[in-house]
């Protein structure tokens, strides 16, 4: 499948059909991120004390402490930083390390991306040529599915997106 | 304050498995009475108590003393984590070294969720560290698709195969040095389960890059083992093996994931080159150099960890430990014989504890088969910098 989809440069791109994995224990501090995830956009803590952008989500900067911070959106594309493929079971073996529902997601790739921002988030990587298995790879921010409905954010590669969408 | 700690006791249960049918309460029971029994001790004199893995899975330090009719001065309990074997016994050392207890029993027990687990509803909870919002401390991401400890570790291993070259050969030799260790132990899980380089290759990756032997499986068992003062060890009618040197968990955003050594940049911190100390706190105060080693041992619940703490150490330099493990090996005739019980890899997942009763067997020369010859300075390290040097010398 390949959805080339072209898009705002800020725009997490929605997904269907790749899976629905653990939704997100949203609470009351943390609601902003995944509020904003479902508004199609990524956003992390800016500390307004310092100026330091930060992952993961806290209450305080780690540089200077402060409590306070705003919400900023951040561009959605990156780099992978690491990436693994969790291959589906092989025949007539049980799938072992992967609790439910990830199993029947498998096979799916997984890891973590270094955002143009500066920062480091983990996440799915949608990617059907395995290219993006290869750390540098340029993915961008989708929107992924997941089993009580709640989005959750992901990356996907150019095979499957448009990753460096004109602004 | 100078450590004064000698290990007088050491017990397990009388097996490990799936199948023994036992609570975690009745196999620390075997773990603790046969650590009494090894030291010539007295239950009534075990004055101290350090539980690590705690309910629910195993037992809290109180339903244990209620148990055992104890009476106790001291008491620590951490939590459910292989990752404080080294803090747990340092914390022993310390104890009896400032005279808050006389006799410390570092205690521990666990059943597996496929074990008697399967009869404890408390253990269907779900509750994840990994759903901490930044992620667990394996890189455990479970919203992502890499809950826990099994993906975390692939992932570190996968940074360290991208970054030095490192290939599925090298893992091999860590799970087949591993196995050929626990055919020599009597106890171990996998004693009657060898591999090959062949059969490891034929296996699939199930984990990332990993296989189904590089990554240990949760089991039933437990581990004890009594710390008291070298002059009241010299009572007991056991052989010397004194804790000479203790070091602990280093953590930073810098050094986040569980199952990596500093500068590969896994978790949240940033990747950077890595050259290991020339010497560290825990030679220092063993009054050892990291030459003086006769064997080291290592938490090793996923395979990689073998490079991760050869490389953290200094034993190789950075990117080296792989082809290192795969040209000479972690066997007795290795430069460097590494967990010769078999490890959690192969004699099974006794949470680091089983590493150390191996370690006072060795110091004793009573490890059979596989007694590394005249060993006398045995380290215990992590990847994340905690460490214990353990000797049968005198100070
Ligand atoms: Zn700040
Ligand atoms: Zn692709």
């Amino acid at each position: 499948m390949s959805t080339k989809e072209a898009a705002d440069h800020l725009a997490l791109i929605p997904l269907k059909g790749r899976g629905r994995g653990l939704p997100p224990l949203v609470h009351p501090e943390i609601a902003p991120f995944w509020n904003s995830v479902a508004a199609g956009r990524l956003s992390l803590q800016r500390c307004k004390a310092c100026g330091t952008l930060r992952f993961p989500l806290a209450p305080r900067c780690h540089t200077c402490l402060s409590a306070s911070y705003d919400w900023e959106v951040i561009d959605p594309r990156g780099s992978v930083n690491v990436a693994v493929l969790n291959p589906s079971a092989p025949e007539g073996m049980p799938r072992i390390g992967l609790e439910p529902p990830w199993q029947d997601v498998t096979p799916y790739i997984t890891g973590a991306v270094d955002m143009d921002c500066g920062i480091r988030l983990p996440g799915r990587i949608i990617c059907d040529c395995n290219q993006a298995r290869i750390p540098g790879t340029r993915v961008r921010g989708v929107i992924l599915e997941t089993t009580d409905g709640t989005p959750v954010y992901g990356f996907a590669h150019t095979c499957v997106v448009e990753v460096d969408a004109p602004a | 304050m100078a450590i004064d700690a000698c290990i007088v006791g050491i017990g397990t249960s009388h097996a490990v498995g799936l199948e023994l049918g036992q609570t975690p309460l009745a196999l620390q029971f075997e773990a603790f009475t046969a650590s009494l029994e090894d030291a010539g001790l007295d239950k009534d004199l075990v004055d101290g108590i350090i539980t690590a893995r705690g309910a629910p899975s195993g037992v809290d330090y109180d339903e244990f003393v209620v148990a055992a009719g104890l009476n106790v001065r001291w008491v620590s309990q951490m939590w459910s984590h292989g990752r404080w074997t080294a803090s747990a016994l340092s914390q022993a050392a310390l104890a009896v070294s400032a005279g808050v207890a006389d006799y410390v029993a570092v205690t521990n027990s666990h059943v597996s969720e496929r074990g008697y687990g399967r009869h404890l509803t408390s253990l269907d909870n779900r509750l994840d560290e990994s759903f901490r919002d930044g992620g667990g401390p394996y890189s455990g991401w479970a919203i992502h698709g890499s809950p826990g400890a099994g993906t975390g570790a692939a992932l570190v291993t996968q940074q360290y195969m991208d970054r030095y070259g490192a290939t599925p050969a090298d893992l091999a030799a860590v799970a087949v040095g591993h196995r050929l260790h626990a055919a020599r132990n009597p106890f171990a899980l996998l004693r009657d389960d060898p591999l090959t380089e062949a059969d490891y290759l034929a296996s699939p990756e199930i984990l990332g890059p990993l296989r189904s032997p590089d990554i240990c499986r949760m089991i039933d068992g437990a581990t004890s083992l009594i710390v008291t003062t070298s002059d009241r060890a010299a009572e007991l009618d056991v052989p010397f093996v004194r804790i000479a040197g203790i070091e602990g968990i280093r953590a930073s955003r810098d050094n986040y994931v569980f199952f990596s050594r500093p500068g590969l940049g896994s978790g949240i911190s940033a990747p950077s080159d890595y050259i290991a100390p020339d010497t560290s706190p825990v030679y220092e105060m063993a009054g050892v150099s990291r030459a003086d080693i006769d064997a080291l041992y290592l938490y090793d619940p996923f395979a990689h960890m073998v490079w991760m703490v050869m490389e953290r150490w200094g034993f190789c330099k950075e990117g080296e430990a792989a082809s290192y493990v795969r040209e000479r090996g972690i066997g007795l005739d290795s430069p460097l014989p590494i967990n010769t019980n078999g490890g959690l890899l192969a004699e099974g997942h006794l949470f680091g504890y089983g590493h150390l009763i191996e370690m006072t067997r060795q110091l004793r020369g009573t490890a059979g088969d596989r007694q590394v010859t005249d060993a006398t300075v045995l380290q215990w390290a992590n990847a994340w910098g905690d460490s214990l040097i353990l000797t049968n010398q005198r100070g």
